[in-house]
């Protein structure tokens, strides 16, 4: 430990001289504190014995509490509170309870009670309400199906669909009961069916006659029937075109036949 | 036992004894060294007055812990060391550390000189240089400048420092290195 006195001129480490700036530092004066400074002690010491143990700067979890920082304690709980306050009104958020919605709360379709005339209910969006419709048939969700009584059941059926032809429903929706249905109405829907069958009959029948023009001037191919058989470096299509039956009657499956009849005359030109 | 002579170890056996007497030699020896030291840290003639004050008070309480193998200054320079960092952990410190002390603040004009100093024309002519070097010292880290007052300052050893900070003497050696490459740069407008 340094000395009171004149400051040494050579580092202590490495016994070189030092230079000017370590040389001041060493020379810098000593500091005295008042001349009163160990009555002062002393008198401290006496008074309190323990001074300096309690109290004083020492960190004092009561005090901080109750004295040093009562403004941050409260900012802090205010601070909490509003936090509790967001995370609440967060929850609470329309966002947040379309995630998981309550079927048990949420709105239901309920039919209008049927007439005499058979009503098609319209089903509700499937777009504002993807889970309730969920293995909805012909626009009808299994929670309506089991509200309604099976006697009004079967007039929730369009007309133009025949029931259990999707095979996805169950019991009552597959297979209404007959024997419990309006006999006039239910006879009704058969007519509406027989009718839409034969109108879709008879819009199949030119649409052969036109495909049978057709292959008759010009050979066509289909990706399905086309073969090809290479007869002297030159290319046969042998076309097997069906028209379509059915619903899908009037329909070409062809739809390039054109190009493809194009192509083959072209080719059979080059064998040429 | 004529205290005077006696040295440091023995009067610290005396005041485990609880001779107030060797309290008074004790504070007598060490109040000048330990209140330079603590000025320099921290910067601030009062705060050092008051933490003085502080460490003497806590030498005086722990004076059972002090173990006779050890030297009784770097003993007592740990605990002012101690309570210099934790007073500058304080936010009441920190912010009237550096920011307040400038050079005509007039901290250097009512510092009391002690016996064996220069000349008071010397000390007129040394006291610009002074103040310039007690501005660069706080501006130095804590950790840098601690190291640099006690071995360039109060001359302690780098085996003493480094029981003094409870780093090793490599740390040491490397505080005192950087915060002197620090402290010339901050003086270079004096020393260049």
């Amino acid at each position: 430990m340094k000395s009171p006195g004149p400051s040494q001129e050579l580092d202590p480490h490495t016994g070189r001289d030092l230079d000017p700036m370590l040389r001041d530092l060493k020379s810098l004066p000593m500091v005295s504190p008042s001349a009163d400074f160990e009555q002062s002690v002393l008198d401290r010491l006496a008074a309190e014995p323990d001074a300096g143990r309690r109290g004083g700067k020492r960190f004092v979890f009561q005090e901080f509490l109750f004295k040093g920082s009562r403004l941050g304690v409260l900012s802090g709980s205010l601070a909490v509170v509003f936090l509790l306050i967001l995370g609440i009104r967060f929850l609470q958020s329309p966002e947040t309870r379309h995630a998981a919605p309550d079927l048990h709360t949420t709105p239901q379709f309920v039919p209008s009670p049927p007439t005499s005339v058979p009503q098609t209910p319209v089903a509700p969006e499937r777009e504002a309400q993807p889970r309730q419709n969920e293995g909805a048939i012909n626009g009808i969700s299994p929670q309506l199906k089991r509200n309604v009584p099976p006697a009004q059941y079967q007039f929730l059926y369009r007309s133009d669909n025949t029931p259990g032809g999707h095979g996805a429903g169950s019991g009552e929706a597959d297979a209404p009961n007959p024997s419990s249905a309006n006999p006039t109405e239910a006879e009704d829907a058969l007519k509406d069916v027989k009718a839409n069958i034969s109108d879709k009959a008879d819009q199949a029948a030119p649409a052969a006659e036109r495909s049978e023009k057709m292959r008759e001037t010009q050979p066509s191919s289909t990706d399905e029937s086309r073969q090809r058989t290479a007869v002297g470096g030159a290319v046969e299509f042998k076309n097997e075109y069906t028209p379509v039956q059915g619903k899908d009657s009037g329909l070409l499956k062809t739809t390039d036949s054109t190009r493809a009849a194009k192509r083959a005359a072209d080719t059979q030109r080059v064998g040429k | 036992m004529n205290l005077r002579s006696a040295s440091d170890e023995d009067l610290a056996r005396l005041l485990q004894a609880d001779r107030k007497d060797a309290l008074v030699e004790l504070m007598r020896r060490f109040k000048d060294p330990l209140m330079s030291y603590i000025f320099r840290y921290i910067g601030s003639m009062n705060v050092a007055q008051d933490v003085l004050q502080e460490v003497f008070i806590r030498m005086y309480q722990k004076r059972d812990t002090y173990k006779s193998c050890a030297r009784f200054s770097t003993w007592l320079f740990t605990i002012a060391g101690n309570y210099c960092r934790s007073e500058l952990r304080r936010p009441w410190t920190r912010f009237s550390r550096p920011l307040t002390w400038k050079p005509d603040a007039g901290d250097e004009e009512y510092l009391p000189l002690v016996d064996g100093e220069p000349m008071p024309d010397r000390v007129a002519d040394n006291a610009f240089k002074y103040r310039y070097i007690q501005k660069a010292l706080v501006q130095l880290p804590p950790n840098y400048r601690e190291a640099v007052i006690l071995c360039d300052v109060q001359e302690f050893s780098y085996e003493e420092i480094a029981e003094i900070t409870g780093v090793s003497e490599g740390t040491v050696k490397s505080r005192i290195f950087r915060g002197r490459t620090m402290l010339r740069d901050l003086l270079k407008d004096i020393y260049d």
